[in-house]
């Protein structure tokens, strides 16, 4: 097999972080080839590099036998090499043929239509994609959008395929289609490289993977002669626990009660008549694909989203019309699912952000002024019991990773020692170490005997932690099953409206 | 430290670029930019009068760019300051005027309380409601108040209740009670310095040291965010304008006790447009407004001595300022320009995604 | 947010229109080195009208040109941008030792009277705004119902005579003041007095704008006075004024120029200006300061001063008309007509 890329001892510095110190990559022609990786571990700034966005302070990089300087992405693209961004770069008001050629369409001054339609049918009857080229963008689904984005690289006549974090904002079954798309990719001889903190994904897909920690690379080795407690090790640099495991339940009363609760957001009623009950004790996982009104059901509870009809009662105290500073002042502690538009004041120091909840009460203030010593101590407190880093709490929010930035909400929902801990994708995006850490921090509530209501889109997740697993389609709950008595996949046919009938409902 | 440096620098960058294309225009006008500069510069700070008078000139401009800024940081556009600024000095003439038989410290006082809390709730009420209530843009809602504070002046003046007896559209001239007195004799340097300044360290410490600021920094920044830590982001929205509008009411009442003493029909005074620029110049730190001010103020002092000696036309400065807010306006463009330079030379700091 | 930001960069770039629009229309001033200590140093302050207004400043500015010509003086101008500029530019003239100061406009009124105590050693003039309390001030004030007049009797012949290309016949003038205060009806009053004289059973059509500064409004007013069959129309009411010119233009009636001569707006219609000699005034008090000859309180500008005057009339008014107007400014002069400011019954 021919070497497609190489790169070779390439290091880039910035001020106060060495992203990547002599990476060496080898990308053959027809393989998939994972780049694994914590977040900050350099995978990033290393494709970057390839793609022309950054230059690189010394090493080499190839493609065939041509050596790449680029001055900018134009001349990657020009010299073969496709990139697909983790947030895509459409335009959702134009069609599909559209956003594929845009930049290089058909025609000189005068656009064909017609013809472009034709090409981008081809192109993607040639790769196997089924996509209708006059549909518009904005009315696709993210995996939809992603195939777009693929055919845009491909029409451009890329070489070489690299997909950054590419599993990131999928469902489960748009993952499947995009293994399908890859598998057939590699079957033309297309050679891919994917970036991925995620283990079992590199494990499925890739042929080869090259693991990155700490801006270097660690090791480069054959997907199928590793495991994945092996390619944990190597991305962590230490022995980790892939496994969660659960102690033994302690069930107690029940602390959220929910009846016949209809929430609506806009238009449309998208919570529609559910009753639960979350008790002492346990972890009740949510699950169910994205847009089922199970956040909006979430934003109720909190107080967020007005409920129109039903009863919420938190301790048997009737929570239903109350602000969400008296329901958090109750007891509710919550991590909503996107930590940066909700959870966190990014231009907020880390100070300022660990008192969100809290900062108009004593100690944190007194007579309506702020009281800088608490609120420090307070923070260097939760930032060491939570493992914060950088351990700055004057940093700003906005310069946290993703995993600090969750640890900072957790640090906060939970020392407030709440009764009800609601966690959305507490997760989301998060690499190992820090998934690892947010599972145990939940399963430590649960002995605690705290009642959790954890909403997931990841199937693994709810399978792990949760006591009861309750299954959200189209605003309802498709029923609520003791852990272990329900598999993934009729977990997965629950979760597209799929009644299994009444066998295994409680 | 490094905070500050990174904060001054895109103003500063922006000042240096105006300064040096409003030489270009001298050179093609046929004018000696060092003179002219430096007639602006000792016409501004050259001695003791024209210090104040550039002092007197930064005051209305400090208190409505902190008005402005404040708003800024709750992530509203005042754009209406102009207007508030005209129902403060509205307010503040005609107790001025019409108040008799009071102390000079009452009479002040109470010359300062109607006026801010009138322009507080011009624009607290209309705009900051309809705001929080249907959503309304104040960006709109406060320049349509804006003009209908400077028309009801025209109205108040032009044969309206406030005139003067005669012809002239003008108000009479204030009780020499409400009157704040002179630092510097002889200039327009009013007492209405150190009320400014006094200003700028409360709205400082209302901003960062209370629970009030926390509130409107978190509304400014990250609404969602504020509304998931329970905190009311529509009345938060509504006192942030009646904060902002108090602000620029009160450069209005210091203007008129300090220095008019009575109110000229006019159409703008200027102070509530210029105070956007001053607040986007001073990237909405309190401290960084009186700077702001102090520049703009020293523009417009030394753009008449300017005039006088080297001939270039006083005008010349506001197409200064007008370069400034440009830049400013499009400082994206500048960090961007900057951006292009540090990544070429493998300076940025990068955010790992 | 995305939305506020869009809209904050529309404001911006208005805010940069304003300021922008501001130094439209604005030359630049004369240049002025410092002067030498023995020279006689005059220094004006235009109002926010700036130099270019084709009134006040304008004239004034012609004056002190003028004097600079003529007596030699060291001459220095500054524009005012706004109105709290007054004070301080005026306070900048008398701290630098010039010898006499001009404020130009009645909106300085409040500025000379306090820096004229500031600065006692310093002699100012204002124009068209009476301080007599101040030993140091000098007021220009101007008798514009004797130039109102003049152009009244000008009006009133014309309408009597017969074969005036474009008349109506109906013996009817109108005039658009800006608003009823004194300087405006002091040029009113003296314009009726004047046609009346000449003309009794003529019809004077008086309408107020209430506004200086609405072009617009002028002409619609002046058209509705032309469709009433007034052929002359003269404005009192500044820059509102352009538009009834502009009116008369539009509707090939006459039109009389004020305070300064504005043929020039329409050459073909405005046949005379009532004019007020402001540069005239500037020059006079120059010369009598320079001379030593300074006095304070009103300095009073009229006929026999030619503190005011009217223009020279185009072709349209025949030599016999203007020889009677002529007249009637030599009887003025000899005190044979006294010409009052006070408005007649029924305007």
């Amino acid at each position: 097999m021919r070497t497609c890329l190489e790169v070779r001892e390439i290091t880039k510095s910035f001020p106060g972080v060495l992203a990547n110190d002599h990476v060496n990559l080898t990308v053959r022609e027809g393989e998939i080839h994972a780049i694994l990786g914590e977040n900050g571990a350099g995978k990033s700034t290393l494709v970057k590099i390839i793609y022309g966005l950054y230059k690189p302070d010394s090493g080499s990089i190839r493609l065939y036998d041509q050596e790449l300087n680029f001055a900018s992405p134009r001349q990657a693209i020009e010299a073969g090499i496709g990139m697909v961004h983790q947030h895509f770069m459409l335009i959702p008001a134009l069609t599909v043929a559209e956003n594929v050629v845009l930049g290089g369409e058909p025609g000189r001054i005068h656009y064909r239509r017609k013809e472009n339609v034709e090409i981008v049918r081809q192109l993607a009857k040639q790769y196997h994609m089924e996509l209708d080229p006059d549909a518009k963008v904005g009315d696709l689904t993210v995996g939809l959008q992603q195939r777009v984005e693929i055919l845009k690289v491909f029409y451009r006549k890329a070489k070489l395929l690299i997909l950054d974090e590419p599993t990131a904002m999928l469902t489960p079954q748009e993952v499947e289609e995009l293994i399908l798309v890859m598998e057939r990719l590699r079957s033309q001889g297309v050679p891919i490289v994917f970036i991925s903190h995620k283990l079992d994904e590199v494990q499925r897909i890739s042929d080869r993977v090259t693991v990155m920690r700490a801006g270097k690379t660690v090791n480069t080795v054959e997907t199928k002669s590793t495991t994945p407690q092996e390619l944990a090790n190597l991305m962590v640099g230490r022995e980790v626990v892939l496994h969660v495991s659960k102690p033994p339940q302690k069930l107690g009363e029940p602390v959220l009660q929910l009846e016949d609760i209809v929430v609506s957001s806009g238009r449309n009623e998208k919570v529609k008549k559910v009753s639960f009950d979350v008790h002492r004790g346990e972890i009740f996982g949510l699950a169910g694909i994205d847009g089922n009104g199970q956040f909006e059901l979430v934003e109720a509870i909190t107080g967020l989203l007005p409920c129109k009809t039903g009863r919420i009662r938190l301790l048997g105290k009737d929570i239903t019309s109350s602000s969400v500073q008296h329901r958090t002042n109750a007891g509710i502690a919550y991590i909503p699912q996107d930590r940066q538009l909700d959870g966190l004041v990014m231009d907020f120091e880390l100070t300022e952000n660990f008192v969100l909840r809290d900062f108009s009460k004593a100690p944190f203030a007194r007579l309506g002024q702020m009281q800088v010593k608490p609120i420090e101590e307070y923070a260097t407190r939760l930032s060491e019991d939570f493992d914060v880093r950088p351990r700055r709490i004057h940093a700003f929010a906005q310069n946290l990773s993703g995993g600090n930035q969750q640890k900072v909400i957790l640090a906060r929902e939970v020392s407030r020692n709440p009764e009800l801990l609601i966690a959305a994708q507490p997760t989301r995006g998060l690499d190992v170490g820090a998934i690892q850490f947010i599972h145990n921090k939940l399963l430590e509530l649960r002995s605690d005997g705290k009642a959790i209501l954890l909403v997931s889109l990841e199937l693994d997740e709810i399978l792990a932690l949760s006591d009861r697993i309750g299954v959200f389609y189209a605003g309802r709950l498709m029923g609520i099953f003791p852990s272990g008595q329900v598999t993934r996949e009729q977990l997965g046919l629950l979760m597209t409206g799929v009644d299994l009938g009444s066998g295994g409902r409680l | 430290m490094n905070k500050i440096i990174k904060e001054l620098v895109t103003p500063f960058v922006a000042i240096i670029i105006a300064i040096l294309i409003g030489a270009c225009v001298m050179i093609l006008t046929g004018h000696n930019p060092l003179t002219a500069y430096g007639a602006l510069f000792s016409g501004a700070f050259g001695s003791t009068v024209n210090l104040s008078n550039t002092m007197a000139n930064a005051i209305p401009l400090i208190l409505s760019g902190l008005g402005v800024a404040i708003a800024f940081k709750a992530g509203l556009f005042n754009i209406g300051a102009e207007g508030q600024y005209w129902i403060g000095s509205m307010a503040a003439v005609w107790i001025g005027y019409s108040v008799h038989g009071l102390p000079p410290i009452l009479h002040i006082s109470l010359a300062v309380l109607v006026s801010i809390l009138a322009a507080g709730l011009w624009a607290g009420i209309i705009p900051g409601l309809a705001k929080a209530l249907v959503g309304a843009h104040e960006v709109i809602t406060t320049m349509m108040m804006s003009y209908i504070a400077i028309f009801l002046s025209h109205y108040m003046l032009e044969n309206g209740p406030m005139m003067q007896p005669g012809f002239v559209p003008q108000s009479p001239v204030i009780l020499p009670s409400a009157m704040l007195g002179k630092i510097v004799d002889r200039t327009q340097l009013s007492w209405g310095l150190v009320i400014a300044l006094v200003v700028c360290v409360i709205v400082y410490w209302l901003l960062y040291k209370t629970t009030l600021g926390y509130r409107l920094r978190a509304v400014g920044l990250n609404s969602r965010a504020a509304k998931y830590a329970g905190i009311n982001v529509s009345f938060n929205l509504v006192l942030a304008l009646f904060i902002s509008g108090m602000l620029a009411g009160l450069a209005g009442v210091v203007q008129m006790l300090g220095v008019q003493h009575r109110l000229y029909d006019s159409f703008s005074s200027g102070y509530g447009f210029t105070a956007i620029v001053v607040a986007i110049l001073a990237n909405n730190n309190p401290f960084g407004v009186i700077l702001a001010s102090i520049f703009f103020a020293a523009l417009s002092t030394g753009g008449q001595s300017m005039q006088l000696v080297s001939g270039v036309p006083a005008h010349l400065t506001d197409v200064i300022s007008g370069i400034i807010i440009f830049l400013i306006a499009s400082k994206d463009v500048i960090s961007l320009v900057q951006k292009r330079w540090r990544r070429r030379h493998s300076l940025a700091p990068v955010k790992e995604a | 947010m995305k939305k506020s930001r869009f809209l904050g960069c529309i404001a911006l770039v208005l805010i940069l229109t304003m300021s922008l629009v501001g130094c439209a229309n604005k030359t630049e001033a004369p240049k002025a080195e410092a002067p030498a200590k023995s020279e006689f140093k005059v220094g004006l302050v235009t109002d926010v009208g700036g130099l270019n207004d084709h009134s006040f400043n304008f004239l004034a500015n012609k004056g002190l040109e003028q004097a600079e010509k003529e007596l030699g003086i060291k001459k220095a101008v500054v524009e005012s941008k706004q109105m709290t500029d007054y004070e301080t530019n005026l306070s900048r003239f008398a701290q630098d030792k010039y010898n006499l100061v001009i404020a130009v406009g009645f909106l300085m009124q409040d500025a000379v009277v306090k820096v004229s105590k500031d600065y006692p050693d310093t002699k100012f003039m204002i124009i068209d705004s009476s301080i007599t309390d101040r030993p140091n001030v000098a007021s220009a004030m101007f008798k514009t119902e004797q130039c109102g007049y003049l152009v009244g009797v000008m009006a009133g012949l014309l309408e009597k005579t017969p074969g005036i290309p474009n008349a109506l016949g109906k013996n009817t003038v109108g005039l658009v003041g800006g608003m009823a205060i004194p300087p405006v009806n002091d040029y009113i009053a003296g314009f009726i007095q004047g046609a009346r004289s000449v003309n009794p059973g003529i019809t004077v059509n008086l309408k107020y704008t209430n506004k200086f500064d609405d072009p617009a409004l002028g002409k619609q007013t002046a058209l509705s006075e032309i469709a009433g069959g007034a052929d002359i129309v003269f404005p009192i009411a500044g820059g509102t004024g352009t538009g009834v010119i502009d009116a008369a233009k539009e509707k090939n009636a006459y039109a009389i120029g004020v305070d300064a001569d504005q043929n020039y707006l329409a050459p073909e219609n405005v046949i005379t200006s009532a004019l007020k000699g402001m540069d005239v005034a500037t020059f006079n008090i120059i010369k009598n300061a320079k001379e030593g000859q300074f006095k304070s309180g009103d300095i009073l500008f009229d006929l026999s001063n030619n503190g005011v005057g009217f223009a020279t009339p185009t072709k349209v008014v025949p030599k016999e008309v203007v020889d009677k107007v002529n007249d009637a400014a030599k009887q003025i002069k000899d005190g044979k007509i006294t010409v009052t400011n006070k408005m007649p019954a029924g305007f």
